[in-house]
C-alpha cells in the first residue's frame, strides 16, 4: 500500500510554528528521501546511510531518512525542484546547481579556489557562505543543510601526458555541461564536450571524445582505466558538494528535529569528507595497479591559466574577498 | 502501488486510451501520497522527453517513414522477392526476409508491423492466404527488427541499464538470424499444410539476385554503416536515429531521386501523427515510474523474487514470465523504462551477463505486441488486413512456437549472443 | 464557414507545422553535434535545443495525434457492450481525461512560473520554457477534447478517426 497519511505540505508553515511551541509531543514519524545521481557502492552513499541511521537513532525514531542512489527520484535539477515544491526529498548537489539560484556560491565550483578539504571547511563557515545559504532559504526555498561534503580533487584522465595547459589544445574532454564546468575547463586548454558520465567509458572507448576529467571515487568504480591511461594530476576542482531539502518541508519539522538534522548532517559530512581525502592514495594506488600512470603536472601554469576563467565568468573580485575572510 | 495497478488496469479493460489509463492511475498514487504535490505529476510527465536516450523513439519513427517513401524498402522488397521465390508461401517468406533486411535500417517492430501489412498485405490476400495468416506473419517476423541493429528497445534498455548499447547492438545479430531461420521453417510448414504453391520452379539465378542486391545496397550498407560509425566514434548509439533519418533523406532525394518534397512534408506529417500517440503513452509513464521508486517497489518485488530462487537458471526463468505476462498489457518501450532497473541489478548478482540477459528481455517483451489483450501490433495488422484480432491471434501460435524455440536457445548458449560483441568491443 | 471554424483551421494548421519544424530541428541538432564533436568542435548547446524541442514536439505532437486518431486503446471488451453503454462509458473517459488534463494546467503553469531559476545544462536559458509545454499541450488537447465531446453527443456515435478535418 502506499501513502502514510501525513499533513499537506503544502500547509506546513503553519504547522511548523505550532510544532515548535510543543516539541515532540506529537509523535509523528518524519521521512525523508535522500537523492543523489551517485551509485551505491560510492563511499559518499556510505555517508548518507550512517547519517539515517544517526538521525533513527538520536530522534528516537522520529526521523526517518532512506537513501535513493543512482537519480531513483530523477535528476539533481528535478530532485531540486521536487524539494522546492515541497516533496520530502533531499538531493545532494554542487555549487554549481545553487549558483542558478544564488549566483554568487557558484564560485566554490570554480579552479583551484581551495586546495585542500581544510581550506572548503574554512569557507563553509565563513559569513560570507553563511549569507548564501540564507539567501536560498529566504528566496528560494531552499535549506541547506551542510555544505561540507567531499568528493576529492578532480584530475584530467587522458591518453597522451598532459603536464602544461599547452597539451590540452584540442583535446576533447568530457565534463558537465553547466558553464562554471565548460568555462573552467575551456580555461585550462581542452574542449569541453558535455554528456552524461554514463556515456563517457564507451565514448572513449569509440573515440568520440579524448579524455575526461574526475575524481577517483567516480574514475575508480567505473573502471575508465581501462581506456584511459594517464591521470595528470592537476587537482583543478576541490568537489565540495552540500545536502539540501526543500524550506517548505524543513519548516514542517520540530524545532528539536530541525536543529538534530543540521548539526548532524554537517558532523557526518566532515567524517565522510575526511575519510574520503585520505583516500586519495589507496585510490592513486589502485589506478596504478590496475596500469594507469600518473603524470605530475606545472601546477603554477594550470592555476594561472584558470584565472581566464574567474574573468569570464565575473568571480574574480569575489574570490578576492573570500580568500580575505578565510584569511588565504 | 496496488491500487494503482487496479485502477490502470480497470481503465485499460473498459477502453480508456492507453496513454491516459498510464497517467490517471498514476495520479492515484500522488492522492494517495498526500506528502507530494501534484505540481511533481507536471515534472514527471516531462521527464521522459527530457533524457537524450529517448530521442531516438521519435527518430526512429520518422527514419522508419523515411525509408517507405524513398524507395528504400521497395527495393528491400523486391530483394526479397526474389531470395524466395522458389518457396511454398513465398509472400510470407518475402515478409520474414524484408524484416530481416529492414532489421538494418528500422529500429521499430512496431513501425515495421505496420508497413509490411501495408504492402504485402493486398498481394497475400489476392493470393488466397487468410487474412489471418498475413496479419499473423507480418506481425510476428517484424519481431526480427527489433533484434538486428539498430534497436529502440535495446538502446532504452542499455541506457536505463546502464550497459553499453554498442554491445547490444552487436549481440543481436546472430539471434535476429536465428529468428530468421526459425520463422522461414514455420512459414514452410504451415505454407505446405495451406498449399500455398511457389511461384517460380526454382530458386533465381546468381545475376537476378546480384541486380537485386546492387539495387538494394544502399539499405544493405546502412546497418554495417551503423556498427562501424559507433565503433570508430562518429555517433553514439543515442544518436543512431538521427544517422538514420538523414541517410535515408540522401538515398531518397539523391541516390534514388524518389523523395519529392511533397512527398517529404506529406511522411513529416505521418510521422508527427505516430509519435504524438507514442510519446504521449512514454511521457504519461513517467508520472506512474515516479510512484514506483517513492514506494520502493523494485527493491520489494527484487527481495521477493531473489526469496523465492537463488538459481541462476530458475530465476531467468521466472523473470522471464514476468516479463511475458507485463508484455501481454504494457507497451514494450514502458516495461523496458520500468523493469530494466529492476531486474538488471538482480540477474548480474546471480552471473547473468547483462547483454545476454537485455537481449532475451528485449525479444521477450516485444513479443507482447502481438499478444492479447494489449498487442499493438496485434491490432494494428488485424486493422489493416481487415480480420479480427482472434483470428489473427490463431493464426500465430506456430510463429509464437519458433520464436520461444529461438528464446530457449539464447537462454541456454549465451555464446552465441556474446560472441560478436566479443570479436568486435572486445571482452 | 463560421469565422470561429476558420481561426481553428488556421491554428491547425501552424500547430502542425511547428511540430514538423521542431522533428526536423532534432534531427539537425543531433545530427550535426554528432559530425561537429568528431571533427572536434563540439556544440554542447545542441543537445539542450533538442531537449527543448522534444518536450515541444510531445506535447503539441499529442494533440495534432488526438485529433487524427483515436489513440491507442484496448477495445476488446469494451466492443461487446451495448451501443448506448459504449457511448457512455466513452464519454464518461472524455470527462476523466479533460480532468487529469486540467489538473495538469493547473499545477503545471504555477511549476513552470515557480522554477523560472532552474537552467538547463548547457543553455543558460529557463528550464521554464520546457515546462510550460505541458500546461500548453495540455490546454490544446483539453480543447480537442471538448470537439470530440460535442461531436459524439451531437452525431449519437462514437467519434472514430478524431475530432478535426482540417490541414
Ligand atoms: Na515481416
Ligand atoms: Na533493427
Amino acid at each position: 500500500g502506499c501513502g502514510q497519511k501525513t499533513p499537506d505540505a503544502q500547509t506546513g508553515a503553519q504547522t511548523g510554528t505550532e510544532n515548535s511551541a510543543a516539541p515532540a509531543a506529537d509523535g509523528k514519524v518524519y521521512t525523508l528521501k535522500m537523492s543523489t545521481q551517485m551509485a551505491d557502492s560510492h563511499p559518499m552513499v556510505e555517508g548518507f546511510r550512517q547519517l539515517g541511521k544517526n538521525l533513527e537513532e538520536k530522534s528516537g525514531g522520529r526521523l526517518v531518512m532512506e537513501v535513493f542512489p543512482s537519480a531513483q527520484l530523477g535528476s539533481d535539477e528535478d530532485v531540486i525542484e521536487q524539494a522546492i515544491q515541497g516533496v520530502n526529498v533531499a538531493v545532494l548537489t554542487d555549487g554549481g546547481r545553487m549558483g542558478n539560484y544564488v549566483n554568487d556560491i557558484g564560485i566554490i565550483g570554480m579552479p583551484y579556489l581551495t586546495d585542500d578539504y581544510e581550506d572548503i571547511l574554512k569557507i563553509t563557515q565563513s559569513d560570507i557562505f553563511k549569507g548564501w545559504e540564507q539567501e536560498l532559504a529566504d528566496d528560494n526555498g531552499i535549506r541547506v543543510l551542510a555544505f561540507n561534503f567531499y568528493d576529492g580533487a578532480r584530475h584530467f584522465l587522458t591518453n597522451k601526458p598532459v603536464t602544461k595547459p599547452e597539451d590540452l589544445a584540442g583535446v576533447r574532454i568530457r565534463t558537465p555541461g553547466a558553464p562554471v564546468w565548460s568555462e573552467s575547463i575551456k580555461a585550462l586548454g581542452a574542449t569541453p564536450v558535455a554528456m552524461p558520465w554514463t556515456e563517457v567509458y564507451s565514448a572513449v572507448q569509440q573515440k568520440a571524445i579524448d579524455g575526461a576529467e574526475s575524481q577517483y571515487t567516480a574514475s575508480y568504480s567505473s573502471r575508465i582505466y581501462e581506456v584511459l591511461k594517464y591521470v595528470d594530476k592537476t587537482g583543478h576542482f576541490q568537489l565540495i558538494n552540500g545536502i539540501i531539502v526543500g524550506e517548505k518541508w524543513f519548516e514542517t519539522l520540530p524545532e528539536d528535529l530541525q536543529t538534530l538534522l543540521l548539526e548532524e548532517a554537517k558532523a557526518v559530512a566532515t567524517e565522510n569528507a575526511r575519510m574520503i581525502a585520505g583516500m586519495a592514495e589507496e585510490y592513486e594506488e589502485k589506478m596504478v595497479a590496475e596500469g594507469m600512470e600518473i603524470v605530475e603536472v606545472d601546477l603554477d601554469a594550470f592555476k594561472q591559466a584558470a584565472d581566464a576563467a574567474y574573468e569570464t565568468l565575473g568571480f574574480t573580485e569575489l574570490r578576492e574577498e573570500i580568500y580575505s575572510q578565510i584569511g588565504k | 502501488m496496488l491500487l494503482v495497478l487496479f485502477v490502470f488496469l480497470f481503465l485499460l479493460f473498459f477502453g480508456m486510451p492507453v496513454a491516459f489509463a498510464i497517467g490517471i492511475s498514476g495520479v492515484v498514487f500522488f492522492i494517495n501520497t498526500p506528502d507530494i504535490p501534484f505540481s511533481i505529476v507536471v515534472q514527471r510527465v516531462l521527464v521522459p522527453s527530457q533524457s537524450f536516450t529517448m530521442l531516438a523513439i521519435p527518430l526512429f519513427i520518422f527514419a522508419g517513414n523515411l525509408m517507405n517513401n524513398t524507395g528504400i524498402t521497395s527495393r528491400l522488397v523486391k530483394l526479397a522477392n526474389i531470395l524466395t521465390g522458389h518457396m511454398h508461401g513465398n509472400l510470407a517468406q518475402v515478409s520474414v526476409v524484408l524484416s530481416t533486411l529492414m532489421g538494418g535500417v528500422s529500429g521499430s517492430a512496431v513501425a515495421d508491423a505496420a508497413m509490411e501489412a501495408r504492402v504485402l498485405g493486398p498481394d497475400m490476400v489476392k493470393k488466397g492466404y487468410t487474412r489471418g495468416y498475413g496479419a499473423a506473419v507480418n506481425g510476428l517476423s517484424s519481431l526480427i527488427t527489433a533484434t538486428i541493429p539498430p534497436s529502440m528497445g535495446l538502446i532504452i534498455y542499455g541506457a536505463v541499464g546502464e550497459v553499453s548499447v554498442g554491445r547490444l547492438f552487436a549481440g543481436g545479430i546472430l539471434p535476429g538470424i536465428m529468428m530468421m531461420v526459425a520463422l522461414m521453417v514455420a512459414v514452410d510448414i504451415t505454407a505446405r499444410k495451406k498449399k500455398h504453391m511457389p511461384e517460380r520452379p526454382k530458386a533465381a539465378g546468381l545475376k537476378e539476385v546480384l541486380k537485386a542486391l546492387l539495387d538494394g545496397i544502399w539499405a544493405l550498407l546502412f546497418p554495417i554503416i551503423l556498427i562501424v560509425g559507433i565503433r570508430f566514434g562518429v555517433f553514439t548509439p543515442s544518436e543512431s536515429g538521427a544517422f538514420a533519418a538523414v541517410y535515408a533523406i540522401f538515398v531518397g532525394a539523391v541516390v534514388y531521386k524518389e523523395l519529392t518534397w511533397i512527398r517529404f512534408v506529406a511522411t513529416l506529417k505521418d510521422s508527427i501523427v505516430d509519435i504524438g500517440g507514442i510519446t504521449l503513452i512514454i511521457s504519461a509513464s513517467g508520472i506512474f515510474g515516479y510512484g514506483i521508486v517513492y514506494d520502493r517497489v523494485a527493491q520489494n518485488l527484487s527481495g521477493v523474487i531473489t526469496g523465492i530462487t537463488q538459481n541462476p537458471l530458475l530465476l531467468f526463468l521466472l523473470i522471464i514470465l514476468s516479463l511475458v505476462a507485463a508484455g501481454m498489457f504494457i507497451e514494450t518501450t514502458v516495461v523496458a523504462l520500468l523493469l530494466t532497473p529492476i531486474y538488471v541489478p538482480i540477474i548480474t548478482s546471480v552471473g547473468i551477463d547483462p547483454v545476454h540477459f537485455g537481449l532475451v528481455m528485449m525479444t521477450v517483451t516485444t513479443m507482447g505486441i502481438m499478444t492479447p489483450p494489449l498487442g499493438v501490433s496485434l491490432f494494428s495488422t488485424s486493422a489493416i488486413m481487415g480480420c479480427p484480432p482472434e483470428d489473427t491471434f490463431k493464426e500465430s501460435l506456430p510463429f509464437f512456437v519458433g520464436i520461444l524455440g529461438v528464446v530457449a536457445i539464447m537462454v541456454l548458449f549465451p555464446d552465441l549472443i556474446l560472441f560478436v560483441p566479443n570479436m568486435i568491443f572486445g571482452k | 464557414m463560421t469565422g470561429m471554424k476558420k481561426a481553428y483551421e488556421t491554428f491547425c494548421k501552424v500547430e502542425e507545422t511547428l511540430v514538423k519544424v521542431f522533428l526536423m530541428g532534432i534531427v539537425v541538432f543531433v545530427f550535426s553535434s554528432a559530425i561537429f564533436r568528431t571533427i572536434g568542435s563540439p556544440l554542447n548547446w545542441a543537445v539542450d535545443m533538442s531537449m527543448l524541442f522534444f518536450a515541444w514536439m510531445v506535447f503539441l505532437g499529442a494533440d495534432v495525434a488526438m485529433r487524427h486518431t483515436e489513440l491507442v486503446n484496448v477495445d476488446l471488451f469494451f466492443r461487446r457492450f451495448p451501443d448506448k453503454a459504449q457511448m457512455g462509458i466513452y464519454l464518461l473517459w472524455q470527462v476523466l481525461i479533460l480532468a487529469f488534463l486540467g489538473m495538469l494546467v493547473a499545477y503545471g503553469v504555477p511549476l513552470t512560473i515557480e522554477s523560472s531559476k532552474r537552467l538547463f545544462q548547457t543553455m543558460t536559458i529557463s528550464y521554464s520554457w520546457a515546462t510550460l509545454s505541458v500546461p500548453v499541450g495540455s490546454v490544446l488537447m483539453m480543447v480537442t477534447t471538448v470537439i470530440k465531446i460535442v461531436r459524439t453527443w451531437t452525431t449519437k456515435t462514437i467519434g472514430r478517426g478524431g475530432a478535426g478535418e482540417c490541414c
